[in-house]
């Protein structure tokens, strides 16, 4: 399946291994290659951490600093995208806490009224991107966990257990986040569409 | 099935099942899957939720993939690489320097700063008043052989007007002394031998 994104490619091959060892070894050329080449997909982690893009760059730049210091203590033992991903979820944290704010993704469709999106096709035939808009908006506010959970599993497309070993997290929490946060986004999702919502709620009703 | 169960299914089901259930590739075995391919060939409501769902999430896996970096790798790489050469000059220098500092300090501390503060803080020592009679000498020449040997003031809380010799006035052959009483422990010893040493000089 495609996921649209390289984030889930396994970084351990031999030429990011061939230049983590340069790095260690003080070649100050390989560690900018190496940069160049985990860059993106911090990037792309660091969004779902933070929902400014700004901030979403400082993330990144404090990944490689933390990177540079820790390489010393990367042993391998876990993939190279597992360590990554946890130094990012902690320069995350870590970028919050001093900065004491939380703020809103201020590029791409945000802002736009939800009902927007289907407001201005009303046969519901809707585009890819436009629901995709629409998501985004939903994702964005789902609590932190939850909105990391959904990134790695659903839009990633890592398993369960592989999310939980990179957000060091107990699977059943995981699971525990992932169900509620699929209820939420879904549940809102198609809560959107003025057809699908009689149906949805009248599902939900049935169901109680 | 019907909408309302194809819909909880939908809700939170794992992507990968709804995908399959929407594409019709399905796993046999699995019951749920069956069940809402099977709804949702039948229901176009639930198809479209369904379809809304896995596109949507596709569609957002993409928008975030094609999000990229505004800074370039070169700053970001030489910056890393400034702050940690920093970080590694402050291991290399600033910790030594700073223990090197407290250890001056404390040396300093104890050598100059404690014995200073110490003395500052010694309470005055008790001031004795005594009056000595003389046999020989007049009581400014005993004041005058006297004052040299009472103590300076170490401290201006001692308050160095305490420590006097004051010659008898109006004929009367004596001297008082006003000083410590370590001081005033010495003074009859101090004495006795003035007078003795300048009893030739005394008058008859």
């Amino acid at each position: 399946m495609d996921y649209g994104n390289e984030a889930i490619l396994n970084l351990q091959n031999s030429g990011i291994d061939s230049l983590v060892e340069q790095t260690r070894a003080g070649d100050e050329r390989a560690f900018g290659r190496l940069v160049a080449e985990l860059q993106p997909r911090v990037h792309r982690w660091a969004l779902s951490y933070s929902m400014d893009p700004d901030e979403a760059e400082d993330i990144v730049q404090e990944v490689f600093v933390l990177v540079l210091r820790h390489l010393d203590k990367y042993r391998g033992h876990a993939a190279l995208t597992t360590w990554l991903y946890r130094i990012t979820g902690r320069a995350a944290s870590r970028l919050r806490r001093t900065r004491q704010r939380r703020a809103v993704l201020a590029s791409g469709p945000r802002g736009k009224p939800d009902r927007e999106v289907y407001e201005t096709d009303p046969g519901g035939r809707v585009d890819r991107e436009r629901l995709g808009s629409l998501l985004r908006n939903l994702w964005q506010n789902l609590p932190e966990r939850q909105r990391v959970v959904v990134d790695l599993v659903d839009l990633q497309g890592h398993t369960p257990a592989e999310a939980a070993d990179m957000l060091e997290l107990n699977p059943s929490t995981l699971r525990a986040n992932l169900f509620k946060a699929r209820k939420t986004l879904r549940g809102q999702f198609l809560m959107r569409h003025p057809d699908i919502a009689a149906s949805y709620l009248r599902g939900s009703n049935e169901l109680r | 099935m019907n909408c309302a169960e194809s819909l909880a299914i939908i809700d939170h089901a794992p992507l990968e099942e709804v995908r399959a259930a929407v594409t019709e590739t399905i796993d046999p075995h699995a019951v749920d899957d069956v069940g809402l391919s099977a709804h949702l060939r039948e229901c176009d409501r639930c198809r479209q939720s369904a379809s809304m769902v896995v596109q949507s999430h596709s569609a957002l896996a993409d928008q975030l993939a094609a999000s990229r970096p505004q800074r370039d790798f070169g700053p970001v790489a030489k910056i890393a690489q400034r702050k940690e050469r920093y970080r590694r000059g402050l291991i290399v220098f600033g910790i030594p320097s700073v223990v090197a500092g407290v250890v001056l300090f404390a040396l300093l501390l104890t050598k100059l700063i404690v014995p200073e503060a110490r003395r500052l803080l010694e309470p005055p020592p008790e001031v004795v008043i005594v009056t000595y009679p003389l046999k020989c000498l007049k009581p400014e020449q005993a004041a005058s052989l006297l004052r040299p040997y009472l103590p300076l003031p170490k401290n201006p809380r001692w308050q160095a007007e305490a420590f006097a010799v004051v010659p008898g006035e109006f004929g009367v052959r004596a001297v008082t002394v006003r000083a410590p009483r370590s001081t005033i422990d010495d003074v009859p010893r101090l004495l006795a031998q003035f007078e003795k040493d300048f009893a030739p000089a005394c008058p008859r």
